[in-house]
């Protein structure tokens, strides 16, 4: 069978990568492009673990074909931190709230956060919880979560009065 | 996943030649989020695959000579910032924003959703409710078929190998008239459908119903119109203490149905708690 090529921004750069048609994007992220933030958790679209943001919008990565990103805009964990690798504001509210345990479904969750407070600088907390409706979390509870993604709002003066 | 040829056209044009070339050996992809998990556990094994998601055409929502037009790869997340839809098709943007999660929404198609026919499926009951109707496109012509002929049962409808589902369109709702919605899952987040009821009702000048539209989800092995219901309606006038005398009527139907089905015991409840769920919708946009 024939190979595809494939055109798109991963995290900021413009990419053109061979690879074979019958890839999943999550493989694709993982083997090809060596994105190890994307996980695979329920290989069926229910945990959101493989979670990336694509043309601004969040998706389960083991539900597409790689060949569906020619010509988007992919964003993975990988192109989260600020400059010089240090964590940005949602990650660090993680790490300050101890929203982290595991950690597996932690890259997803934070990129639904990033794609909720993108679009909507000043979500309330029911807007929160609908928009990580789609990843699972099997440790926390969710409760540190939801806080972190508070206090990220919270500091880019994004707080409901 | 078995390796295939990967092909993923510009336009209708270029799609419908290569169906007509491969439609022995080809699936179609769109949103992909039930396609995939089908390559991925070989139940599906085309030497050919159909990605129509390049065909930027395909993907809209209008209204134009009084109907509503859908193109098959408008996503629920698409349909749902939409503001036709949150403006004046309530049942249908109560549909679309409880489907899956978030990310199943970005990624799944009104069209995907209409021809996978799942029993579980999300909008075909609302579209069978807006008395919906479909245009197939192939290389040999043009097909216009209502939802009603087009659903055949589970994962099965009415479309040929060599045909793509380029348009799903209905009646816009005229003052007067009104559509609901209700979806029973097992949660909220991520929860297949249980069982819905949708209602189209349209009132005469004396707040009684002229004509309706009664459909149940996840019954029957598709969605299922009851014109017995429909018939009890007639003239009833919208107020809850008379609406809700036709609510036995309701747990009969699901009875008759799937009598034999373990889930009968659990439907035929709740589905009178959705219908009165979709009566209360109706009485607040029609009053």
């Amino acid at each position: 069978m024939e190979k595809i090529t494939i055109h798109f921004n991963l995290n900021g750069k413009d990419v053109c990568r061979e690879t074979d048609p019958n890839k999943r994007l999550i493989d694709f992220l993982r083997d090809d492009m060596g994105m190890l933030s994307v996980k695979e958790g329920c290989s069926e679209g229910e945990c959101g673990a493989c979670t990336v943001i694509f043309n601004g919008e969040t998706v389960t990565s083991c539900l597409m074909l790689a060949g569906q990103v020619e010509g988007g805009e992919v964003i993975t964990l990988e192109g989260v931190a600020d400059e010089g690798d240090r964590p940005n504001y949602i990650q660090q509210a993680f790490i300050d709230v101890g929203a982290v345990q595991c950690g597996f479904c932690t890259p997803g969750m934070i990129l639904s956060a990033k794609a909720l407070l993108d679009k909507n600088p000043a979500p309330s907390r029911e807007e929160i919880q609908t928009a990580i409706s789609g990843n699972l979390c099997r440790c926390t509870g969710y409760t540190k979560i939801i806080d972190a993604i508070e206090i990220a709002r919270d500091a880019r003066g994004g707080a409901k009065a | 996943m078995r390796t295939f040829d990967y092909h993923a056209p510009a336009t209708v044009e270029e799609a419908v030649q290569i169906l007509a070339k491969y439609q022995d050996d080809i699936a179609v992809i769109a949103g992909g989020t039930d396609l995939i998990i089908e390559l991925k556990e070989g139940h599906k094994k085309p030497g050919h695959v159909l990605d129509i998601t390049r065909i930027k055409d395909l993907k809209y929502i209008k209204e134009e000579e009084g109907r509503v037009k859908i193109g098959p790869l408008a996503t629920f997340s698409f349909l749902e910032s939409n503001a036709l839809v949150r403006e004046k098709l309530p049942a249908l943007y109560e549909t679309v924003k409880y489907v899956g999660s978030p990310q199943i929404r970005s990624l799944g198609t009104i069209g995907g959703n209409v021809v996978n026919a799942s029993v579980a499926g999300d909008s075909p009951t609302v579209l069978l409710t807006y008395d919906a109707e479909v245009v197939l496109k192939s290389a040999e012509g043009e097909r216009i078929m209502s939802l009603h002929e087009f659903n055949l049962g589970p994962g099965n409808c009415a479309i040929r190998k060599d045909e793509l589902l380029t348009e799903v369109r209905f009646p816009m709702p005229e003052e007067g008239e009104g559509v609901s919605y209700f979806k029973i899952g097992k949660r909220k987040a991520l929860a297949i459908v249980v069982l819905a009821v949708s209602i189209y009702v349209k009132k005469d000048a004396q707040n009684r119903i002229e004509k309706s539209r009664v459909v149940l989800g996840a019954v029957n092995k598709h969605p299922m119109r009851s014109e017995r219901i429909e018939e009890a309606l007639k003239g009833v006038e919208l107020k809850e203490e008379e609406l809700e005398k036709i609510l036995p009527l309701f747990t009969e139907e699901v009875q008759k149905a799937i009598a034999n089905r373990p889930s009968v015991v659990y439907k035929r409840e709740g589905v009178r708690g959705a219908a009165k769920e979709c009566f209360r919708q109706l009485m607040h946009q029609l009053a």
